[in-house]
C-alpha cells in the first residue's frame, strides 16, 4: 500500500522528492518513467547522463527523455545515487510509470541496499488513474518544476488534524471514515492537512496531477525568490587603486557640487590615430549610455519602476577628456579624465561602464585598427 | 534578575572602558527591529536594540502607517459629517476643519504608541541604545549617541539588521519637504494645499490623496502605468479608480513626469503621456513624490565588513536571512520582499527564532496588503493576472456589498469581495476586497490560505448576521455554487 502511494505521487513531475526520506522509503527508491505532460503516455530514454553507481545532486540532469513532442532533460530534485539502471538508453515506448531505475541516498551502501520487488508495484496505479478524457490543460513545463522541494505532496495526512468541513462532508458522502482518509489519502495541505482537492483526487473525481500542481504552485509562492540577485560590485577597487591593478579608477573626494573626477590610465599596446581613439571612445560611450543597469528577468526587480525612476536617457552623465603620453619603447599611455555629473543617479555607474568598455575595446583591438601610427599627430 | 545582571555589567564595563557584550544586537527599532528584539529577549537571549531616530517604531509608527491612519480616519469623519449626514437624519450646522488639531491628534497617537514600545522593551529586558549603529568589524558595533544616549561599543554574537527604507527620490526633482514633499512631508502639512499633485498612484499616493482631498484640496494623481494601485488585481484597481474619481480625485494615467520645479510658492509640473509623448504643464501648491521606497543603510558601514548589496542597494540574504557572515541577519525593507511593516515583523520573529532554535517561518505567499482609502482595498494571495500568467485554471466568486444587509443599513455599499479559487479543488488562491472594512476582513482570507482551505470550507463556516463578513462567505460560495443573496 505504501509503495503504491509513493509511486502514485512520483509519476507526475518526475524526480520531485523521490529521494526524500519520508517514512515509506526503505532501501532503494523506484524511479519511474516520468510523465513530462499530463497527456504523455509513453516515452523513450534517449540517454542516461549519470552512470550507475554515480552520485548526483539536486538540479543535475539524470537522463534525457523523448516524448512524441520533444526531448526533455529530467532533473534530480534532491541529492542521491543512481543505484541501478533498469532501462538502458535507446529504449522506446516505455509507458509512463514503468520503473526505469533504482535510486538511493548518497550515503547508502549500494552493496547491501534492498531493492523493492517490481511486479508487486508495476501495475497497481493504472487502476487508480482516473479517466483523463476531459483534460486539455497545456503541458506543464518541466523546467519550471525545479524548485518544488518544499512540497508536502506524497505524504499521508497528519493524524492529529481536525478535518476541514469540506473534507468531512466529502468523506461522509462517499462512505469513508476519518481513519480511512488518514490511512489512504495523500495530503497536499500545509503540515499534512488533507484538503478537499486531495479527497477529490483520491476519489478519482479530479486528476491527481492537477491537485499536485496547484499545491506545488502555492508552495513555490511561499518563499522569497532569491535566485536572480545581481550583486553590486564593491567600491573598494575604486577607492584603493593599488589593491587591484584591474580598475585603477580613483574618484577624488567629491567636494560639494564639484563634479566627480575619475582618472584612469591605460597602456596602449599599439598606436592609435586621434580619430581612431575618438571613435573608440564614442562607441564606448554609446555602450555605457545604452546598457541596462538592472536585470530584467527577476522577481525582485520591477522594470517599470526602474524605468520611472531612471534619469532621462540622454542627459549628460560625464564629460570625457583624454591625453596620450608617449613613453619609452613605443608604448604610450592613454590618460582618461571623466568629469562625472553626480546629480544624475546612475552617472557613476555608467562612467564605470564606459571605462570598462574602453578597456575591453583596447584589449580586443590588440593588433588591429589604426595603421597610421603617427603619435605626434595626436597633439 | 536578568536586568540586574545587565546593569552591573554595564557599570563595570564603563569603568574598564570595555565593549558591552550582547547575545543579539538589533540595528533599527522599526516594526521589524523592535519585534525581533522583543522576541529574541523572550527567547532568553540578552538583547539590545539600536535606534537613531530618537523614538522607536521606525517609519511605520513615526512617519508612515500610523500617522497616516490617524489623518485618514479623522478626515473621513469630517468628510462624512460634512457631506453625508442629511439623508441619515442628522442635521449639522457648521462643520469646520482645524488642521492644527488634526495634526495634534495624530502626534498624540504616535507619541503614545512609540512610548509604548519603550515600555515593552523595559518589560522584556531589551537594552535600548539611542544612537546610530555602525559596524567596526563583524562582531563589533559602535553606537554614536543621539540626544539622551551614551557612546558605547557593543560586541554581538548575533546581529539583526533592520534599518528599513526611505522614500525613493525622483530624478530631477528636489524635495524640500515644504512644497515638494515625500510621504513624510505630506503627513505634516500645516495647511490644506489648494492644489496638490501626486506622482505615483500606489498605496501611499492614494492614501495621501484621500486625506487632503477630503479636507478640500484639489488633488491630481499622475501615474506612469495605465492603471493605478500597483500590485492590485486589475478589476479591483479599476473599481478603486472609479470610486476615487467619484470622490473628486483626478487621475492622469499613462503619464511620465518630466519636470517638477518649485518657483516661489508654487510647483510647476510638466508631464508627458507615454503613448504619444504629448506634454502638458500645470501648477500645484504641493507636489508629493510617492514612487516607492528604497533600502536605507546610511552610516551602517556594512560595505566595510564585506556585506553584499544588490544593484539597488538591497542587503543580500539567503533563505534564513543570513548575510555573508552567518551571524549577521537582515530583515524588513532593507532586504528583499514587499516593503510592508507586517512582513518585517514576521521576519523579525523568524530571525530571532532562527538564532535561538535554528528554524523560523514566513509564508511569503500569504502577506496581505491593505489600502486605507474609502472604500478600503485589501488583498492577499494571487491576483487574476498572476494566475493567468502561471497557466492556472481558476474560478471567480464575487459578491457586491450592495447585496449585503449590514453595508446596506450603513449606507456604505461600494465595492465587492472577490475570491479566486482553483477550478478543480476550490483551494483558495487569492482574495481581493474593495469595500468597507476590507482591511479587517482580509484576515479571514489569510487564515484560509494558511490552512490550505477551499472556498467550500469558508462557505460552510457560520458567519454572524448581519455583518459585512457575510459578503465574504457568499463570495466564497460563488466560486463553486450559487450565491444565496445575490
Amino acid at each position: 500500500m505504501l509503495k503504491q502511494i509513493s509511486r502514485q505521487f512520483k509519476q507526475f513531475p518526475v524526480s520531485r522528492r523521490c529521494l526524500h526520506g519520508s517514512s515509506f522509503r526503505l532501501g532503494a527508491t523506484v524511479f519511474d518513467m516520468p510523465a513530462m505532460s499530463p497527456t504523455m503516455e509513453k516515452g523513450g530514454v534517449v540517454s542516461w547522463k549519470i552512470k550507475e553507481g554515480e552520485k548526483f545532486s539536486g538540479g543535475d540532469v539524470l537522463l534525457e527523455v523523448e516524448t512524441d513532442k520533444a526531448q526533455i532533460e529530467v532533473e534530480a530534485q534532491d541529492d542521491g545515487v543512481l543505484a541501478k539502471i533498469l532501462v538502458p538508453a535507446g529504449t522506446n515506448d516505455i509507458p509512463v510509470g514503468k520503473p526505469i531505475a533504482f535510486l538511493a541516498e548518497q550515503d547508502d551502501d549500494l552493496s547491501t541496499l534492498e531493492y523493492p520487488k517490481l511486479e508487486e508495484t508495476a501495475s497497481k496505479k493504472i487502476e487508480s488513474k482516473p479517466e483523463k478524457a476531459e483534460e486539455k490543460i497545456e503541458p506543464p513545463q518541466p523546467k519550471e518544476e525545479k524548485n518544488t522541494s518544499g512540497s508536502d505532496s506524497g505524504k499521508l495526512g497528519n493524524p492529529k488534524q481536525t478535518l476541514l468541513p469540506s473534507v468531512e462532508l466529502l468523506l461522509h458522502e462517499n462512505g469513508l471514515s476519518k481513519e480511512d482518509a488518514l490511512a489512504k489519502i495523500q495530503a497536499t495541505g500545509p503540515s499534512g492537512r488533507i484538503l478537499k482537492g486531495d479527497v477529490l483526487a483520491y476519489l478519482g473525481k479530479i486528476s491527481p496531477e492537477l491537485n499536485v500542481k496547484i499545491s506545488e504552485y502555492i508552495n513555490n509562492k511561499s518563499h522569497l525568490d532569491l535566485s536572480k540577485i545581481q550583486i553590486r560590485e564593491t567600491k573598494a577597487s575604486e577607492q584603493s587603486p593599488s589593491s587591484s591593478g584591474d580598475k585603477p579608477a580613483k574618484p577624488e573626494k567629491p567636494a560639494k557640487k564639484e563634479p566627480l573626477k575619475i582618472e584612469k590610465e591605460l597602456t596602449l599596446s599599439q598606436a592609435y590615430s586621434k580619430e581612431a581613439l575618438q571613435r573608440l571612445l564614442t562607441i564606448a560611450e554609446q555602450h555605457a549610455y545604452s546598457a541596462k543597469l538592472y536585470q530584467e528577468d527577476s522577481e525582485v526587480i520591477d522594470p517599470l519602476f526602474e524605468e520611472i525612476v531612471a534619469p532621462p536617457r540622454n542627459a549628460e552623465r560625464f564629460k570625457t577628456q583624454f591625453i596620450v603620453t608617449p613613453s619609452d619603447n613605443s608604448v604610450s599611455t592613454l590618460k582618461l579624465t571623466l568629469l562625472v555629473n553626480e546629480s544624475i543617479l546612475d552617472a557613476k555607474q555608467r562612467a564605470q561602464l564606459f571605462l570598462d568598455e574602453v578597456k575591453d575595446q583596447l584589449t580586443q583591438d590588440n593588433g588591429g585598427v589604426s595603421s597610421s601610427p603617427q603619435l605626434e599627430e595626436l597633439f | 534578575m536578568l536586568k540586574f545582571g545587565q546593569r552591573r555589567f554595564l557599570s563595570t564595563s564603563r569603568i574598564l572602558a570595555q565593549a558591552i557584550k550582547h547575545d543579539v544586537v538589533v540595528i533599527g527599532g522599526g516594526p521589524g527591529g523592535y519585534v525581533a528584539a522583543i522576541k529574541a529577549a523572550q527567547l532568553g537571549l540578552d538583547t539590545a536594540c539600536i535606534e537613531k531616530r530618537g523614538a522607536l517604531g521606525g517609519t511605520c509608527l513615526n512617519v508612515g502607517c500610523i500617522p497616516s491612519k490617524s489623518l485618514l480616519n479623522n478626515s473621513h469623519l469630517y468628510h462624512t459629517i460634512k457631506h453625508d449626514t442629511k439623508e441619515r437624519g442628522i442635521n449639522v450646522a457648521d462643520v469646520q476643519i482645524d488642521i492644527g488639531q488634526l495634526q495634534n491628534a495624530k502626534e498624540k497617537s504616535v507619541k503614545q504608541l512609540t512610548g509604548g514600545i519603550e515600555m515593552l522593551f523595559k518589560k522584556n529586558g531589551v537594552k535600548y541604545y539611542k544612537g546610530s549603529g555602525s559596524f567596526v568589524d563583524e562582531h563589533t558595533i559602535n553606537v554614536d549617541p543621539v540626544e539622551g544616549g551614551d557612546k558605547v561599543e557593543l560586541k554581538a554574537d548575533n546581529v539583526i539588521i533592520a534599518t528599513g527604507s526611505e522614500p525613493s527620490p525622483f530624478p530631477g526633482i528636489t524635495v524640500d519637504e515644504e512644497r515638494i514633499v515625500t510621504s513624510t512631508g505630506a503627513l505634516d502639512l500645516k495647511e490644506v494645499p489648494k492644489r496638490m499633485a501626486i506622482i505615483g498612484g500606489g498605496i501611499i499616493g492614494l492614501e495621501m490623496a484621500s486625506v487632503w482631498s477630503r479636507v478640500g484640496s484639489e488633488v491630481t494623481i499622475i501615474e506612469y502605468r495605465d492603471s493605478i494601485g500597483a500590485g492590485m488585481d486589475a478589476e479591483v484597481a479599476k473599481s478603486t479608480q472609479k470610486f476615487l474619481t467619484k470622490q473628486g480625485l483626478k487621475f492622469k494615467c499613462g503619464a511620465k513626469v518630466t519636470k517638477g520645479e518649485r518657483v516661489g510658492e508654487v510647483v510647476n509640473i510638466e508631464i508627458e503621456t507615454t503613448k504619444d509623448g504629448k506634454t502638458e504643464q500645470f501648477e500645484a501648491d504641493v507636489l508629493l513624490v510617492a514612487v516607492g521606497r528604497r533600502p536605507y543603510t546610511e552610516g551602517l558601514n556594512a560595505e566595510a565588513i564585506g556585506l553584499d548589496f544588490d544593484n539597488r542597494g538591497t542587503l543580500v540574504i539567503d533563505s534564513e536571512y543570513r548575510t555573508k557572515h552567518p551571524h549577521i541577519r537582515v530583515i524588513g525593507d532593507v532586504t528583499f520582499g514587499p516593503m510592508l511593516a507586517h512582513k518585517a515583523e514576521e521576519e523579525g520573529i523568524a530571525a530571532a527564532e532562527f538564532i535561538k532554535k535554528g528554524h523560523g517561518h514566513v509564508n511569503y505567499g500569504n502577506i496581505p496588503s491593505v489600502m486605507y482609502t474609502h472604500p478600503e482595498v485589501a488583498w492577499v494571495g494571487q491576483n487574476e493576472q498572476q494566475l493567468k500568467e502561471a497557466g492556472i485554471k481558476y474560478k471567480v466568486g464575487k459578491f457586491p456589498f450592495i447585496a449585503n444587509s449590514r453595508a446596506k443599513t450603513n449606507l456604505d455599499t461600494e465595492g465587492f469581495v472577490k475570491f479566486l479559487a482553483d477550478a478543480e479543488t476550490q483551494r483558495v488562491l487569492g482574495v481581493h476586497i474593495i469595500g468597507p472594512n476590507a482591511g479587517e476582513m482580509i484576515a479571514e482570507a489569510g487564515l484560509a490560505l494558511e490552512y490550505g482551505a477551499s472556498t467550500e470550507d469558508i462557505a460552510r463556516v457560520c458567519h454572524a448576521h448581519p455583518t459585512l463578513s457575510e459578503a465574504f462567505k457568499e463570495a466564497a460560495l460563488g466560486t463553486f455554487d450559487k450565491t444565496i443573496n445575490f
